[in-house]
């Protein structure tokens, strides 16, 4: 097993679809429907090695969950996967902590390239 | 070309990449045709400083399974993950629009999708902004329809930037 990884995502069918990419790579996988379950599973499960986290959810945005979490201290690396674009968003997730940018569709094989090179080491 | 050929063919292009050589034939139509009976529906607004409007979709149960990027997982998708892949195909188009529109200086943000069951969709009056296409795929028909206000001051032929686009990876 290569680590647990944390999706929060609010589409059933792009979680569904990342970890179908992610599973079979050796990864272990949860799941968060937006921002506010994101921070409650990220406290739970405190041995992960990356998280997966789309921008436009209800409730909370990711961007906002990830400064949210910044602010607790440190935590596994993020890559952002949104249909966004926009450099600002880009440049506050950087701030934030995030190491990637993913804009939808994503490749599963470079998905999982990049998930590996980017994970924390267990 | 013309605002309107510009935004239908920016459409075209933006629907064309997201159905990822799944589109036999793409065609603007007249919105004030017949309604379709597409039973899954799925629209987002957006707005900015220079433009807002909405963006829809709608297709029959059918087609929108067929266009589930994972072969072995399609005949597994209930109801639910119908509606909201319905919705993900929405969110990730008007993300291509989006992206487009912003190389050309249009910055939009967007709402979370609305996704609704059973319902044919017919626009009512020629005297609205509403741009109507259709798809046709091998599994049956894609409709589309973008409602969308552009201040004057928009120009979209001109000063046209490079930016990310859909599938781009940055690594910081």
């Amino acid at each position: 097993m290569r680590g647990k990884v944390l999706i929060v995502e609010d589409s059933t069918t792009m979680r569904d679809q990342l970890r179908r990419a992610l599973v079979p790579a050796g990864y272990e996988v949860i799941d968060a429907r937006d921002g506010v379950e994101g921070i409650e599973m990220v406290k739970r499960h405190p041995d992960l090695v990356l998280l997966i986290c789309d921008v436009n959810m209800p409730r909370m945005d990711g961007i906002t969950m990830i400064e949210t979490l910044r602010a607790e201290g440190p935590m596994a690396p993020i890559l952002m996967l949104t249909t966004e674009g926009q450099p600002e968003l880009i440049q506050k997730a950087k701030a934030a902590g995030a190491r990637g940018w993913i804009i939808k569709p994503f490749d599963p094989r470079l998905l999982v390239k990049a998930v590996s090179s980017l994970a924390r080491p267990l | 070309m013309d605002i309107n050929e510009r935004i239908s063919r920016i459409t075209c292009e933006a629907f064309e990449g997201l159905l990822n050589g799944a589109v036999v034939s793409a065609v603007s139509v007249d919105p004030t045709g017949d309604g379709q009976e597409a039973e899954l529906v799925a629209v987002i607004g957006f707005s900015g400083s220079q433009a807002r409007g909405v963006i829809g979709l709608s297709a029959t149960p059918d087609v929108i399974r067929a266009l589930y990027p994972r072969e072995d997982s399609r005949d597994d998708l209930g109801e639910a993950e119908l509606a909201d892949w319905t919705g993900e195909l929405a969110n990730q188009l008007l993300g291509r629009l989006k992206l487009d529109l912003m190389r050309r200086g249009v910055q939009l943000w967007m709402a979370t999708p609305v996704v609704l069951r059973g319902v044919s969709v017919h626009v009512a009056s020629s005297r609205t902004a509403v741009r109507k296409f259709r798809f046709d795929v091998d599994a049956g028909v894609f409709w589309a329809w973008l409602d969308l206000t552009l201040d004057e001051s928009v120009d979209l032929e001109s000063n046209e930037t490079t930016g990310p686009g859909a599938g781009d990876m940055l690594f910081f």
